[in-house]
């Protein structure tokens, strides 16, 4: 039975990877739109004008430390530390909340100015980009949200180490997508 | 005893990929921000460049793509996707950019002719 | 009490008026009436739920696959009858049967259905059907995900149906460039009929294409290496790369398409900045990988068919795999042939024009190798070797007009002509349809436990062939004259010759498809005459002939050990009796309603997208994630057939 469990769990982790490199395609094809869009501005700002550098960078160490804390909880759940692992768990839900909750406001502020997605292909562009990697987030945050609970009831069972290990691997993923997003939408697209 | 090294050690991998990864971003950030480099497509190579070590520093440290059983599928289906990646958005940003050969002006003068364009809003 | 937020944009003006689709929206809803009080007159409910519906048997969702694939092609078929009816008859001052917009959604739907649920479907049955038991596997990596998968393909299916019913269905053509499919031009549901018919599909594809390569990866029995896989095995392999690579750009731009209809956003708008060229430009850097995906398994599939009935080993195996993964690479920098016209420079065209005659290349070495492996064979003429002739035939004269349109300077003069509507039917349907019918003719014992009625394959065959030719030929030459596509009324009187032998043509294949139906028929009618009693009705070479027809549900009592390429060959051959291994419990997944119901919930959510009811999307999507997560938090999902049941089983057989 444990070679069984062992291999589903390749399998299974083999499986979210791929599924993963098909993700990072979907993203390819939005960050492809938004390059070639980017100066698409309809008269309306364009990155420069629109982003606040400092909030952002804010922004993505808050994402940086929830991925952090997310590998130390993986890391304490394989030695068996059941009180470090639900901690780094809810660590990690606590800071991508912050960071979802951030874009989320930066949001908001942007369409109280009247800046919308419907103003330009620009910003069409961007919302949605950075938009489709926030609801990835929000996945993401469901998931452990689930998984914590789980692990609160019926903890280091084999089955929910597992699945642990599947959502580290997602949320890792997200956060180097939003290496490219920080770098290609918000360094050079709020410069250049 | 062993187990508490193997422990520290693996504590400590993930660390050094949330320094690195920092330290990555702060520089990118720093030098973008501040203007210090001046022509546009400087900028984007050092930018993508500390992106892509940032990207490889993370595979490392936070996914551990070098570890596992031969064959390392996760890694060949890693680069193989980025060399498809790099052909789709590098092609159609090419392919668009030629839409407008046909259009007789040089890059600058099609610049603003589209910002002025873009500005009438049809 | 203000209630039209529950209807969102629904209104009576949206039900058909005109005359075919009025007959269409009637006589579909009879049609289904009348299954469901078969159904229930003969008390099957029960067994179709538990049996079918709720199944996770890749064999039985395989079965329901080409079942709705064939459903579908009856329909295209009508579609593409409709549209030659036309043709032939509106020239001049004279009019044809049908108005412009009707005739318009008749070829959008044509070309949408063909593509997405007759291709794509029978792939997936074929696929699902075959695999596991080629590579010696008991099931596919994610069963439960197949099962989401194969219901996501039903739902896709049947929104593109309802919309003949209520709201119409997109006029934009299978591809829905915008402007054209935007809000400006096209407000009503028809687009987003399309829009959603698609995505619920694509998202399905997408999800098969992970679990075939997992499937093949992982679950391939012990001692197959890659290189002793059946070539069909390394055709699904390189298929579901392409899969993987290319759906994931289909959903993205359809969903930015969408998001212009919906949240008035402007990538592809004429105004605001947008660009529509991004559209083209990303739909057919999926389109392109998509019409590979759709013949490379069949390519597989006549490896399989011609090793097995010349009964000698596929010649250049290597090569041949070498060359799927060529065509698998080069298909991927080749899209931009679909628009050399659109204002690309001479670099950019020169380019994309080189690298898709080079894909000709590995093309045509895979055509000779088939060649090769007949030469001094001892060739059975069965109807799957018939459909095999027929394809390379017709196959070779597709790809050669393929390469005519690969030099930009002759595409210029025939892009968008009926040249181009002749060129891809004519790969498609010597390739793809030819290959999906001879596969189903070659595992229908395998599926059934009985082979299919030859002479009437054959039959079947000849009138496909000869219809094909009828059809299509006569629109090569009017591409030529300089006949545009997709228009529903020509001026020239002496383009009506041509338009008459076409419109034969599509008869002539419609009795290629009444005797397929035919076929299945009477095969049924008389299957005690037809009955596989071996399991290797073929005298086979590969795994899934080592089994009892139809397949157990098990797939194989003993995972097989594998020492050699075409093992079941082999093994027939040395003659060695191997000690029986013993007996262990096999452990299955348990049938579960939840993938039909995230697929529910899907289809719901995308109803309530289409016609603005908020209220409705938000519960679709709600029931499809809640079924997700129910589903993810259920441990107990296989059940066991103890060892001592299997011994029993072969007790009774012998």
């Amino acid at each position: 039975m444990k070679h069984d469990n062992d291999e589903k769990s390749n399998v299974a982790s083999l499986g979210l990877w791929i599924y993963l490199m098909t993700d990072l395609v979907l993203f390819a094809s939005l960050f492809a739109t938004f390059i070639v869009l980017r100066q698409n501005t309809a008269g309306g700002p364009g990155g420069a004008e629109i982003f606040n550098m400092p909030y952002v960078l804010i922004e993505t160490f808050a994402l940086l430390f929830s991925s952090l804390m997310c590998g130390l909880a993986l890391v304490t759940a394989r030695f068996k530390r059941r009180t470090a692992m639900l901690t780094y768990l809810l660590l990690t839900i606590l800071f991508g909340a912050i960071f979802l909750g951030m874009e989320l406001a930066e949001f908001a502020l942007m369409a109280s100015e009247g800046h919308s997605w419907s103003e330009s292909a620009f910003l069409s562009g961007y919302f949605t980009l950075v938009g489709t990697h926030g609801l990835h987030i929000a996945v993401g945050l469901l998931w452990a949200s689930i998984l914590f609970v789980r692990l609160l009831r019926r903890p280091l069972e084999r089955n929910g180490l597992r699945k642990l290990g599947l959502f580290a691997i997602f949320w890792h993923f997200l956060e180097i997508v939003w290496i490219f997003i920080f770098s290609i939408v918000y360094l050079v697209g709020g410069t250049l | 005893m062993k187990k508490a090294d193997t422990y520290t050690k693996t504590v400590l991998t993930y660390c050094i990929g949330a320094v690195v990864s920092s330290l990555l971003t702060v520089i990118a950030y720093l030098v973008v921000v501040n203007g210090v480099i001046f022509e546009a497509v400087w900028v984007l190579a050092f930018v993508m460049t500390l992106a892509v070590v940032q990207l490889i520093a993370q595979l490392y440290f936070f996914l551990h793509i070098t570890e596992g059983e031969k064959p390392r599928w996760r890694l060949h289906a890693l680069w193989f996707s980025a060399a498809m990646i790099l052909i789709i958005v590098v092609g159609s940003i090419w392919i668009m950019k030629n839409l407008d050969y046909n259009m007789g002006m040089s890059p600058e003068q099609m610049h603003k002719y589209m910002l002025e364009e873009n500005k009438k809003g049809f | 009490m203000d209630l039209s937020w529950l209807f969102g944009r629904m209104s009576l003006e949206y039900l058909p008026h005109e005359p075919a689709t009025l007959a269409a929206a009637i006589g579909m809803p009879l049609l289904a009436l009348g299954a469901v009080g078969a159904i229930t007159y003969f008390k099957k409910w029960r067994w179709l739920w538990k049996e079918w519906i709720c199944s996770l048997d890749a064999k039985k969702i395989g079965i329901m696959y080409l079942f709705v694939a064939l459903l579908m092609l009856l329909r295209g078929l009508a579609d593409a009858a409709m549209l030659r009816a036309q043709t032939a008859v509106s020239v001049g001052d004279a009019s044809g049967p049908f108005d412009v917009d009707t005739f318009q959604q008749v070829f959008t739907a044509h070309g949408t259905i063909m593509i997405f649920f007759v291709a794509m479907g029978a792939m997936f049955g074929l696929i699902n059907v075959a695999l596991p038991l080629m590579i010696g596997a008991r099931d596919v990596a994610f069963p439960w995900l197949n099962s989401v998968s194969f219901w996501l393909f039903v739902v896709g299916m049947m929104l593109s149906n309802v919309s003949l019913i209520f709201g119409g269905f997109s006029n934009a053509g299978w591809l829905g460039y915008p402007p054209l499919s935007g809000l400006e031009y096209n407000p009503g549901p028809g687009i987003d009929y399309w829009i959603w018919s698609l995505q619920i599909a694509g998202i399905g594809s997408l999800i098969s294409g992970i679990n075939f390569f997992v499937t093949i990866l992982k679950k391939r029995a012990p001692g197959m290496t890659l290189m002793k896989m059946p070539i069909f095995a390394w055709s699904v392999l390189v298929t579901t790369v392409l899969i993987m690579l290319a759906f994931p750009i289909l959903t993205a731009t359809l969903a930015m398409l969408s998001l212009d209809r919906t949240m008035d956003m402007h990538f592809f708008t004429s105004d605001g900045g947008g660009n529509p060229m991004m559209y083209v430009n990303l739909i057919w850097a999926w389109g392109h990988p998509e019409v590979y995906i759709l013949v490379l398994p069949a390519f597989g599939i006549y490896s399989e068919i011609v090793a097995t009935f010349a009964r000698k080993a596929l010649f250049g195996y290597k090569t041949m795999v070498a060359a799927l993964v060529a065509i698998m690479f080069f298909s991927f920098v080749v899209w931009q042939h679909h628009f050399f016209t659109m204002g690309a420079g001479a670099n950019v065209n020169a380019f994309f024009g080189i690298m898709t005659m080079v894909i000709a290349i590995p093309t045509g070495v895979k055509i000779f190798n088939w060649l090769f492996t007949m030469y001094r064979g001892r060739i059975k003429m069965t109807a799957s070797m018939v459909w095999f002739m027929c394809f390379v035939f017709t196959f070779t004269l597709g790809g050669v007009t393929g390469v005519i349109l690969a030099v930009p300077a002759l595409d210029f003069q025939v892009h968008n002509s009926l040249f181009l509507v002749a060129h891809f039917h004519n790969v498609i349907i010597g390739g793809v349809v030819f290959g999906y019918i001879a596969a189903l003719t070659y595992w229908w014992p395998k599926m059934f436990g009985f082979r299919l009625h030859e002479g009437l394959g054959k039959v079947s065959a000849y009138f496909w062939q000869v219809g094909f030719l009828l059809a299509f030929m006569p629109l090569y030459a009017l591409g030529f004259m300089g006949a545009v596509r997709r228009l529903d009324h020509y001026t020239d009187p002496e383009w009506v010759p041509f338009f008459i032998v076409a419109g034969i043509g599509v008869v002539v294949i419609g009795m290629g498809a009444v005797a397929l139906v035919l076929q299945i028929i009477y095969s049924i009618w008389k299957r005690k005459t037809l009955v596989d009693t071996t399991g290797d009705p073929w005298d086979g070479r590969t795994l899934e002939w080592s089994v009892p027809s139809p397949a157990p549900e098990y797939n194989f009592k003993t995972i097989p050990v594998v020492t050699h390429r075409d093992e079941w060959w082999h093994h027939k051959q040395s003659k060695t009796t191997q000690a029986e291994p013993a007996l262990e419990d096999i452990h299955l997944p348990k049938p579960t309603s939840i993938g039909v119901i995230v697929a529910v919930g899907a289809g719901l959510a995308a109803f309530g997208i289409i016609w603005h009811m908020w209220w409705l999307a938000g519960l679709g999507t709600v029931i499809a994630i809640v079924s997700i997560i129910w589903r993810t938090m259920n441990d107990d999902t296989e059940f066991t057939i103890t060892a001592a049941e299997l011994r029993h089983e072969t007790g009774a057989k012998s």
